[in-house]
């Protein structure tokens, strides 16, 4: 059983790209809640967070070598070679300010994994499926989801609510229908903002909505 | 949003000589179909209230998402700075010495 800490496998990479002094300084800056976990433990959120801590601070150090590669092996060295676990967030929809709380819990699950205007366009995409949830079924669930596939990030949205399903969903899908209340064009526009998203809808029973989209290249 | 649309309504409404109103959306970090939807319907109102509208600041990634999800803003002018948006107005600031 390994019971390497996150502290230990950042301070293998940075002792060799920097001073001593810089790297006991960065050492000692780590937050301590996270730097002293088994690395096995953290889930990618954590991780990313911990890697864009050592990053930032490295640029106040000289550091030999490439920059990139410094952030790929700290990726390598705390995965052990294996995706961390993905972080998840479970929020319940009933009101406009679970919306807020739904923007908020994205913009913190893909802030070191995703570039701002991603960041952006997943934050969107959540409120458009939660709006939908409250407006159409009156409350659901947002469960949200950012872990990696193949070394590259991923976030994962699932909307689920008990309403009264999607009508017209074909046509919807089509691009050839739009409600009244601009339901098709919301829709067609989340899958816009996403890599992938479907959508399964049963009249008087419910909808479940997937979709997904890939970020950076952690490591190689 | 819905309160900036009733705040916007009620001094448009309440008081004299007002013929631009000015939205910065600077701190606007999200802004989904509803949001551009109540902001293209208060310049609608602020216009029947005999005032022109201008977003001003609205950020790059923002802006991005609002063509992705496939909505404009076509009933609002936008500009990049709040001088810029006072231009459009025919204003400009002046100090006084």
């Amino acid at each position: 059983v390994s019971t390497i800490t996150a502290r230990d496998a950042i301070a293998d990479v940075i002792t060799s790209v920097t001073s001593p002094v810089g790297a006991r300084a960065i050492l000692g800056s780590l937050p301590s809640s996270d730097a002293y976990e088994p690395v096995g433990d953290l889930d990618l959120v954590t991780v990313a967070g911990l890697i864009a801590h050592v990053m930032a601070n490295l640029k106040v150090f000289s550091v030999k070598g490439e920059i990139q590669q410094v952030s790929w092996r700290l990726w390598r060295n705390m995965s052990g070679g294996v995706s961390p676990k993905p972080c998840r967030v479970s929020i319940h929809v009933a009101s406009d300010r679970d919306l807020v709380r739904a923007q908020r819990a994205t913009a913190l699950l893909t802030a070191h994994t995703f570039s701002p205007t991603e960041a952006v366009q997943m934050g969107t995409a959540v409120s458009e499926l939660g709006r939908n949830i409250y407006l159409y079924a009156k409350s659901g669930d947002l469960h949200l989801s950012v872990g990696a596939l193949d070394r590259v990030a991923r976030f994962e949205l699932e909307a689920v609510d008990q309403g009264p399903g999607i009508p017209n969903l074909e046509g919807i899908l089509a691009g050839k229908y739009v409600s009244k209340t601009g339901l098709g064009r919301g829709i067609l526009g989340t899958k816009a903002l996403l890599d992938d998203m479907v959508i399964d809808s049963k009249p008087g029973v419910g909808t479940t909505i997937r979709g997904w989209k890939n970020g950076k290249q952690l490591w190689r | 949003v819905r309160a900036l649309q009733d705040t916007v309504a009620r001094r448009l409404s309440s008081e004299d000589g007002i013929d631009g109103l000015i939205i910065d959306l600077s701190a606007l970090a999200i802004a989904d179909s509803f949001a551009a939807k109540v902001l293209g319907e208060t310049a609608d109102m602020a216009r029947s209230l005999g005032a022109r509208t201008v977003l001003v600041g609205l950020r790059p990634a923002v802006a991005i998402t609002l063509v992705d999800l496939g909505i404009e803003l076509p009933r609002a002018e936008t500009a990049l700075t709040l001088e810029a948006a006072l231009a459009k107005l025919n204003l400009r600031i002046v100090r006084d010495e």
